[in-house]
């Protein structure tokens, strides 16, 4: 018998027991439209721009619907802000619009419980208590509506509604960054975040700024870091440098070309002497190289070295993240605002005139006056917008008690997050993907927010409950008259002058905003001359307030708590998947590697290894972690990255509301610190505790997916050096490749010979070209992959067995350069659709080939689940449904129609988006049966979102095509090469030792330190 | 012909054009294509009148199949294009526009019954087709002499792939299946 014959007789078989289940399928429905939308065609997404709000950075959005349904989120490439690019957060956004734990209605807490209520009648018995209340006008009154960071039209309506109703507001930001304010207020006579110009700048150097990963904007941060920084090969000029100063090796900082690891706290000393050396003198004068170097325990060559780079070259210094959030924290943005100054960055890269959006005044010092007010009974109601005080803020605080002495709580919140659980009615919002809106991330920018699709539950926009409160309490009172209609046409009425007629309107729906700031020469923002910055640290020019301020004590920060062998300075940091905690819910988002540790779906602690060592600490051990004011306990993670003399944690996690994926997962971090405030600007002082571990014998499996830290000498993730890379990039030569290993082949791998794996009569060879030195690791890529092909979520238990299911990972290695410096390379690995695949011929079934485009198929209906051709791949980028992966309802609304949601016992990986390859072959022979697809018309949905550009897909065969020119340039290798695979994905090596870096002796830390 | 419109229930569901077929267990897709050919449709919807008669052609209704995977299902809102003014020559068919008055007096979708339907692990896309010069009735047989629609294709793999490699189409795998 015939294997086909064979087949058949089987497959009749099959068909004979199919039939008997007939029952179970049952006959499926056509469902045609009542009415057809204007703009829904069945079968072709329709897009709306919009903006994101996962964080306050604004990035512009295209999302992408069908049927009415929203199932992916893209970069608006119009935005100056983001430039089409979207981060990990972003990607995930429509996980929070389908998050099966969103509140689904109204609900009232009764004697306990919460029961299912009217919109109608909360607003009735809202209104009346809010009549009852109201004070007279003027007078502050006990009504205080707290709400997070908002801009634009929603910060007026806020105003104006506190106002009406006789309310206080209240603005509270997590991360609020109340210390730049401060220092740009003392230094440059402007309480604002200027924008940095990193495009521009020649070397950029960052103290403790996580700018690649939740700082201020950080996709247009990564943008710009790229243009800056990133070296493919394709032209012979050399790039920028950048040089981070943490105390820990963070995802920004394993991008740096150094990283000078400094005690926790003392980072911005660095920049005080190299402000000293360019001349800044004053309170900078002294602290000189040698004196900063014993307080930091960095060589002071190294200070003078880097101050030199500052001075010669265009330069910016970045103040944040964790290195301005300790008690001491207006004092060391001020010294990294000096720096700028005493460089000349100011008015230059470092512009004042242009602020960003992302910082709130006093966020932090009005939170605890709101406290003390509440505790005292001095609160009737609070109502409770995008904020989740009970979560961020220290249990030490006391938030939580103080809030149950309020009379009447109201949360807004579209999710039972831990502050919404203390109140008495619970008044969801919508998501941002449903509501209207705008947004404004930068001064001149402002960009429109329009909900893609009808609302998933009975919730209500937050503005229009607040217009109908007002409606309702201003009629009773006489007082304020409240707008007509509802909230959209408050909005439109604020966006009159800017759209005075319906096209103009229209077109602002289609493009996402107005730009008009967006491209800002270069401003002055340099006070005048003769400002006498020096002695009291405050911008005298610009403000007058000369002399006013008391000296800045520059003084490093005491860290409080106990001491002794077995204690560390913390380090809390904000990890990029979960910011401040608000995106705990997200299940792509929990399962994201963390760059740095490739860590997911827990709160971990961060040692070095020689640490973890000393105390005979493997990783898992679960440790307990002690304060002055809480204790936790979180298994280890043993970090290279980490230093010797602190514990890192991320925050985050660790909640114990919200919904099935954050509850339970982790611990807060945030327990262990004080309610301390930096005294100068009242930003929280998130650093500042030293702490004490314990090993409590508990051991966790790690849910780390990276095996080694080291590629154990397989030439992975290959590097070069600068200088070798601009002789290549000017035509030099290539040195032999050492000794050939494969008989008949020639090495290296050419584009040439990889177009031959493909149809000689096609038109296409599809491949890529990823450039490791663009590549920050970032994952906005792994989540993107999840997006467009309905990757699944599996779980912790899952993970801790190494099988998650990301058909791209960034595999993170540590290379450790003469004189101890640490290099890291991110690497994406990803399907190689190998010329000749080791995958292919051990399938016994033909569900992997290679198709005439040159592409590794894996048909899934073909698979029978046999995973030789995963135990055949050297790449390991073959991944297999153990289980039927489920989607809880609502979050299966969000999955693409156009790519098979795979089952159980069927081996998938990438496909190299074929379902756009095969969208982009539709569409292009509109223009002709020949016509064949352009280059950079056909994007992967990982290239479409990578911020850095480190990956460019397209066809080989072309070429004039960017990935056959970038593969064909002289930084280009292949994975893996002597295997003999023929991969179609090129690697550019990772360009290192630039310009201006030496190889620095090991940062000197303190004897006896761990 | 006996007419069975009464045991449906008036589903709410979405508009399900896609998903609908992607809840099929691992064996459902056998069971579709071994489906009944003639299913029963809540309103006895005569092709044979529309097509066959009055020569309507069939994008007027199936609106977006030569630009969409989808080949689009007509809104009721074009069936009263015409049946606010037609209301029948007999009453069988007036009862039968009745009803389809009764679902645009109470702005609900008309439960049709899919037949033609390929698993949810096929990517089937009307828009090359139709441009390929594909005609309607090469996959969907002549409707126009058909009362009631019914499946004259096998819409096996083995059907498509013959036609595919007749005419000089891609017979690759990845062409319909990712």
């Amino acid at each position: 018998m015939e294997r086909r014959d064979f087949l058949k007789l089987i497959g009749i078989t099959g068909a004979g027991a199919a039939t008997a289940c007939d029952a179970k399928v049952g006959p499926q429905s056509l469902i045609p439209y009542v009415v057809p939308p204007d703009n829904i065609t069945p079968g072709i997404p329709t897009w709306f721009a919009s903006t994101c709000r996962e964080c306050p950075a604004g990035c512009g959005t295209h999302v992408k619907t069908r049927e009415g349904r929203v199932i992916k989120l893209e970069g608006n490439p119009d935005s100056p802000v983001n430039r089409g690019k979207l981060c990990a957060r972003g990607q995930a956004a429509h996980q929070h619009l389908y998050d099966p734990d969103r509140l689904k209605g109204v609900k009232r807490l009764v004697d306990g419980d919460y029961v299912d209520a009217q919109w109608a009648n909360a607003t009735s018995a809202l209104a009346e208590e809010l009549r009852r209340l109201r004070a007279p006008a003027g007078t502050g009154g006990s009504i205080v509506l707290l709400t997070g960071l908002q801009t634009g039209t929603r910060e007026r309506l806020y105003d104006e509604w506190a106002q009406a109703v006789g309310a206080r507001r209240v603005v509270y930001e997590a991360f609020a960054y109340e210390p730049l304010l401060e220092a740009n207020r003392r230094v440059f006579g402007e309480s604002v975040i200027p924008s940095y110009d990193i495009e521009g700048a020649e070397f950029v150097i960052s103290f403790g700024a996580e700018f690649l990963e939740t700082w201020i904007s950080p996709v247009r941060y990564a943008v710009e870091w790229s243009r800056m920084h990133a070296f493919r090969g394709d032209d012979a000029v050399e790039k920028g440098v950048f040089v981070a100063v943490e105390p820990r090796l963070s995802m920004t900082a394993s991008n740096a070309d150094e990283w000078v690891s400094v005690k926790p706290g003392t980072e911005y000393l660095i920049a005080l002497a190299m402000a000293n050396v360019l001349g800044a003198g004053g309170e900078a004068g002294e602290w000189t190289p040698q004196r900063a170097g014993e307080a930091t325990g960095v060589d002071p060559a190294v200070i003078e070295r880097l101050a030199r780079m500052f001075g010669e070259r265009r330069s910016v210094a970045l103040p944040g993240g964790i290195s301005t959030a300790h008690p001491k924290a207006t004092a060391a943005a001020t010294a990294v605002a000096l720096l700028n100054r005493a460089g000349g960055a100011v008015g230059d890269t470092v512009r004042l005139t242009t602020p960003v959006t992302g910082a709130v005044e006093g966020s932090y010092r009005a939170i605890v006056e709101l406290v003390s007010e509440m505790q005292t009974g001095g609160v009737e109601a609070l109502f409770v917008a995008d904020a989740n005080p009970v979560f961020t803020l220290p249990p030490a605080l006391g938030f939580a008690e103080a809030l149950r002495q309020v009379p009447l709580r109201v949360s807004f919140s579209p999710v039972f997050d831990e502050t919404a659980a203390w109140c008495h009615w619970l008044l969801p919002d919508h998501t941002p993907l449903e509501s209207w809106g705008d947004w404004v991330p930068q001064q001149g920018v402002a960009g429109i927010q329009q909900p893609a699709m009808r609302p998933v539950f009975d919730t209500r926009a937050t503005p229009d409950v607040l217009l109908d409160l007002w409606r309702a309490v201003g009629d009773a009172e006489g007082a304020a008259v409240a707008p007509e209609g509802t909230w959209y046409d408050y909005l439109r009425t604020a966006w009159t002058d800017r759209a005075p007629d319906e096209r103009a309107w229209a077109e602002i729906l289609r493009t996402g905003g107005v730009w008009e700031g967006a491209a800002v020469a270069p401003s002055s923002g340099q006070p005048a001359e003769g400002a006498n910055l020096g002695q009291d640290g405050v911008g005298a020019a610009a403000t007058g307030e000369a002399g006013s301020g008391e000296p800045t004590d520059f003084a490093p920060p005491e860290y409080e708590g106990p001491s002794g062998e077995d204690t560390f300075a913390l380090v809390v940091f904000p990890q990029i998947a979960m910011y401040d905690g608000r995106t705990a819910n997200r299940p792509w988002l929990q399962e994201l590697p963390d760059p740095a540790t490739t860590s997911s779906w827990h709160t971990w602690a961060e040692l070095h290894p020689d640490t973890a060592d000393h105390f005979g600490l493997a990783d898992g051990d679960v440790i307990s972690i002690e304060s002055s004011h809480g204790s936790v306990e979180a298994p280890v993670v043993r970090y290279r990255g980490a230093r010797r003399d602190t514990l890192a944690m991320p925050l985050g996690r660790g909640h114990d509301r919200m919904g099935r994926f954050a509850t339970g997962r982790g611990v807060n971090p945030i327990a262990l610190l004080p309610p301390t405030a930096d005294p100068d600007s009242g930003g929280f002082a998130w650093q500042g505790v030293r702490v004490r571990l314990a090993r409590t014998g508990a051991w966790v499996h790690p849910l780390t997916y990276q095996g080694s830290d080291s590629d154990h000498g397989r030439d992975l993730a290959e590097a070069v050096p600068m200088a070798e890379a601009l002789r290549l990039a000017a035509g030099g030569a290539v040195e032999s490749h050492g000794e050939q290993h494969i008989v008949g082949e020639d090495l290296p791998l050419t584009v040439d010979r990889v177009v031959r794996d493909s149809d000689p009569d096609g038109a296409y060879r599809w491949g890529m070209a990823i450039s490791l030195d663009a590549c920050t690791g970032c994952n906005a890529c792994v989540t993107a992959c999840s997006a467009e092909n309905n990757l699944p979520f599996v779980g912790p238990e899952r993970v801790a067995k190494s099988r998650f299911m990301t058909w791209l990972r960034i595999e993170r290695y540590f290379e450790e350069k003469p004189g101890g410096r640490l290099e890291t390379h991110h690497l994406p690995m990803l399907c190689q659709h190998c010329g000749a695949a080791p995958c292919e011929p051990v399938c016994p079934v033909y569900a992997t080939y290679h198709n005439p485009d040159g592409l590794n198929v894996q048909v899934y209906n073909r698979c029978v689940g046999t995973r030789y051709c995963s135990n055949n791949c050297p790449y390991k980028v073959r991944y297999f449904n153990w289980f039927q992966y489920e989607w809880p309802e609502p979050l299966n609304w969000g999955l693409n129609p156009d790519v098979t949601a795979r089952e159980k016992g069927v081996m998938e990986k990438c496909t190299y988006c074929v379902q756009r390859i095969n969208a982009a072959k539709i569409a292009i022979k509109d223009q002709g049966a020949d016509a064949v697809i352009p280059d950079g018309a056909l994007k992967t949905a990982c290239q479409q979102t990578c911020p850095t550009d480190a990956i460019v897909f397209g066809n080989l065969k072309d070429p004039e095509s960017r990935v056959a020119r970038l593969a064909r340039g002289p930084l280009a290798y292949s994975a893996l090469m002597h295997l003999n695979t023929r991969p179609a994905n090129f690697y550019l090596k990772h360009v290192t030792d630039r310009t201006g870096i030496e190889v620095a002796e090991p940062a000197a830390e303190p004897a006896g330190a761990h | 012909m006996p007419i069975h419109a009464s045991g449906w229930r008036r589903s709410i569901l979405p508009i399900l054009l896609v998903f609908g077929a992607s809840a099929c267990e691992r064996t459902g897709w056998k069971a579709q294509i071994a489906r009944e050919d003639t299913p029963v449709q809540p309103i006895r919807f005569l092709h044979s009148v529309h097509v066959g008669i009055d020569s309507i052609p069939c994008a007027y209704c199936h609106y977006s199949a030569n630009v969409s995977e989808e080949a689009g299902i007509p809104p009721v809102g074009t069936c009263m294009g015409c049946h606010r003014f037609v209301a029948g020559t007999t009453d069988e068919f007036r009862t039968e526009i009745q009803k389809l008055l009764g679902f645009a007096a109470d702005s609900t979708a008309v439960p049709w019954v899919r037949v033609h339907s390929v698993p949810a692990f096929v990517q089937f896309n009307h828009k090359p087709h139709v441009r390929a010069g594909v005609t309607c009735a090469e996959c969907h047989g002549n409707v126009g002499a058909m009362d009631e629609v019914s499946r004259v294709a096998p819409l096996t793999m083995g059907w498509c792939v013959t036609c595919h490699r007749d005419r000089g189409a891609s017979d690759d795998c990845s062409v319909c299946h990712y």
